[in-house]
């Protein structure tokens, strides 16, 4: 468990070196970034003043170095779009919001896909059983920033129950956190039948059967509290996919998220913020995934020795 | 394999309806429907059969709603909607089956390689696999597309990057369980060369895998593609592309619903259908990936 631990270990760290070279790399391939902020006209001493500040008039190598030792100590440098904050300011500042609304699609995911997962596994081959299935395929199919637009449509406009965008209380969570949700609706579907369906068909199961406990019970109760852990463990270490996911709905809801600061970012070239998010991103994504993996290796030894 | 029991503790049995609609789905005639009217003919004959031009305007007509001369209204410089999701179905499956095609060659070639020589070489090409798929790919898209700009070949690239890798790992599976087989040994005993045993020999058996997974993997690039276009990384205005057309009508949502509403609709239409249709393959080509 330990090598495996170690080697998954090794390899995320690798990952991020990949992905650090070619935020690195993205931000000098357009050229000097001086070129995009500075006036054509521009003084010669401001402009080495400013290639001091940034530090690029460095070699590329020691640029580089320089730039992973400061992001490892969370300090991506100043946004070129707001020169008044550090790149770490602005990502701090959007942090919680992403997290909410991945928290909020969980929550989601959880409340519509567990009691679904649990009646399509009991009830096999009824109407609940395709229910589920016809949601499954959905979850998979629908473009989540479409689905956003059509609830905003629904929701929003046309029966005023929630805001249109923006963050505010409760109210502006709900639709983007539902939007979002859904795509994990379908997994979460899918876990909790399969899970069930083993529990189902265990001996403690057929004994609560005989015993004459009430069919609600032994569902509802004693298989649910079995086949429900895998799933919700899967769930809250998958919190981290979620977040990288929330970039289309966090820009569909104007949600001032990580997402919608990536996709502003994008449009206004700032691409010392570009880097600092891509690497809080994938740092996210990856230690999210690390996590799973280590907790499906601990729960299923084959996968340590594969 | 897993072998069909009969269900002895199933609390009730089948219903009807159960019973019909499988039977109904037995061939998947309603999904190769949908794709052949909302994608193929489209693709192939926007030119002809789209109402209106694509990229012209009607400054007096704009915003119509859906009616008997624009049935998908017109947007908010008066470009027929309709015209404009035709015109986006070629743009679709064109980078849906570039992007796909490229992936697969490389991923294939990956995968029977490192499947083939083993080792230290096999080692780290499956790093490589592993790498690619840790990435947040849609980040890194839009982190490429804001430095490069976006375009039609950074888009199928970005789309490539994050999909060779899961031909590499499923074909190299499939090739280390054939390379163990006698004939192959047999082959390399009667003089065939590396490369003839992977092509004629190895390459053959697992082709019905790769396009289950290529048939299963169209939906999934074309919402990508589709997210990618709508967050600005993917196809560039004003090619009509379907995933661009729900951001631009993003803006407009409480005017001019079916901006938005029906390239989405588009998108749903043919990712589900081809989800279906992928399924159904499997069943019928490769059943023992039921869990691909």
């Amino acid at each position: 468990m330990q090598r495996y631990i170690i080697m998954r270990l090794l390899q995320a760290i690798l990952v991020l070196v990949v992905v650090s070279v070619i935020a690195f790399a993205l931000g000098h391939a357009g050229g000097n970034p001086l070129d995009a902020i500075l006036p054509d006209d521009a003084d010669a001493e401001v402009r080495a003043d400013l290639e001091e500040f940034w530090g690029i008039n460095e070699p590329l190598h020691v640029q580089y170095f320089t730039y992973v030792g400061n992001a490892v100590r969370g300090d991506f440098g100043h946004s070129f779009k707001y020169p008044r904050f550090t790149v770490s300011q602005l990502i701090a500042d959007r942090f919680m919001a992403t997290i909410q609304l991945a928290g909020a699609g969980i929550l989601v995911a959880v409340a519509i896909g567990l009691p679904i997962g649990v009646l399509t596994a009991t009830y096999r081959d009824t109407v609940f059983d395709w229910t589920g299935k016809v949601v499954a395929l959905l979850g998979q199919s629908l473009p989540v920033f479409w689905l956003g637009i059509v609830l905003m449509w629904i929701f929003a406009v046309q029966l005023d129950w929630f805001p249109t965008s923006g963050k505010g209380g409760i109210k502006h969570l709900i639709l983007p956190a539902v939007a979002i949700g859904w795509f994990q609706v379908a997994a979460m579907l899918r876990l909790v039948r399969s899970s069930m369906l083993d529990v189902l068909d265990s001996e403690y199961v057929k004994l609560a059967r005989i015993k004459g406990l009430p069919e609600r019970k032994i569902i509802w109760k004693h298989c649910l509290r079995n086949a429900a852990i895998a799933p919700l463990t899967y769930f809250a270490i998958t919190l981290g996919s979620l977040m990288v996911g929330s970039v289309s709905i966090e820009t569909v809801f104007q949600w001032p998220g990580l997402g919608f600061l990536l996709f502003n970012a994008a449009r206004s070239s700032d691409y010392a913020l570009l880097q600092g998010i891509m690497l809080t991103f994938t740092t996210i994504y990856i230690t999210a995934n690390l996590l799973v993996d280590i907790a499906y290796a601990y729960l299923d030894p084959r996968i340590r020795y594969n | 394999m897993a072998i069909a029991l009969p269900e002895i503790s199933s609390p009730r049995p089948p219903s009807r309806i159960g019973h019909y609609t499988r039977e109904a789905f037995r061939y998947p005639i309603l999904p190769v429907a949908v794709l052949v009217i909302v994608l193929l003919i489209p693709a192939l004959g926007a030119n002809w059969i789209a109402p209106y031009d694509p990229l012209k305007g009607d400054m007096k007509n704009r915003f119509a709603e859906p009616s008997a001369q624009h049935w998908f209204g017109t947007d908010d410089i008066g470009r027929d909607v309709l015209s404009r999701v035709m015109h986006g179905a070629r743009v679709s499956m064109l980078v849906a089956s570039v992007a796909i095609l490229i992936s697969g060659i490389i991923g294939t070639t990956f995968g029977i390689v490192s499947a083939f020589y083993g080792g230290w070489a096999d080692n780290l090409m499956m790093r490589l696999v592993d790498i690619s798929l840790s990435l947040p790919i849609i980040v890194v898209a839009i982190v490429v597309a804001a430095m490069a700009g976006p375009s039609m070949k950074i888009l199928i690239a970005v789309l490539v990057l994050s999909q060779w890798s899961r031909y590499a790992r499923l074909v190299r599976g499939e090739a280390l369980t054939i390379r163990a087989q006698d004939y192959i040994s047999r082959a390399r005993v009667s003089g065939a060369s590396n490369g003839r045993i992977m092509l004629r020999y190895i390459f053959p058996n697992i082709v019905n895998t790769i396009v289950v997974l290529a048939t299963l993997q169209v939906g999934f690039v074309i919402v990508l593609e589709a997210t990618l276009s709508f967050l600005g990384a993917g196809i560039s205005r004003p090619t009509p592309a379907w995933g661009v057309m729900v951001a631009d009508g993003r803006s407009f949502v409480t005017d001019a619903w079916w901006l938005s509403f029906f390239p989405g609709l588009a998108i749903l239409l043919t990712v589900l259908s081809m989800n279906l249709l992928g399924d159904w393959l499997r069943d019928k080509l490769d059943p023992k990936q039921r869990n691909l």
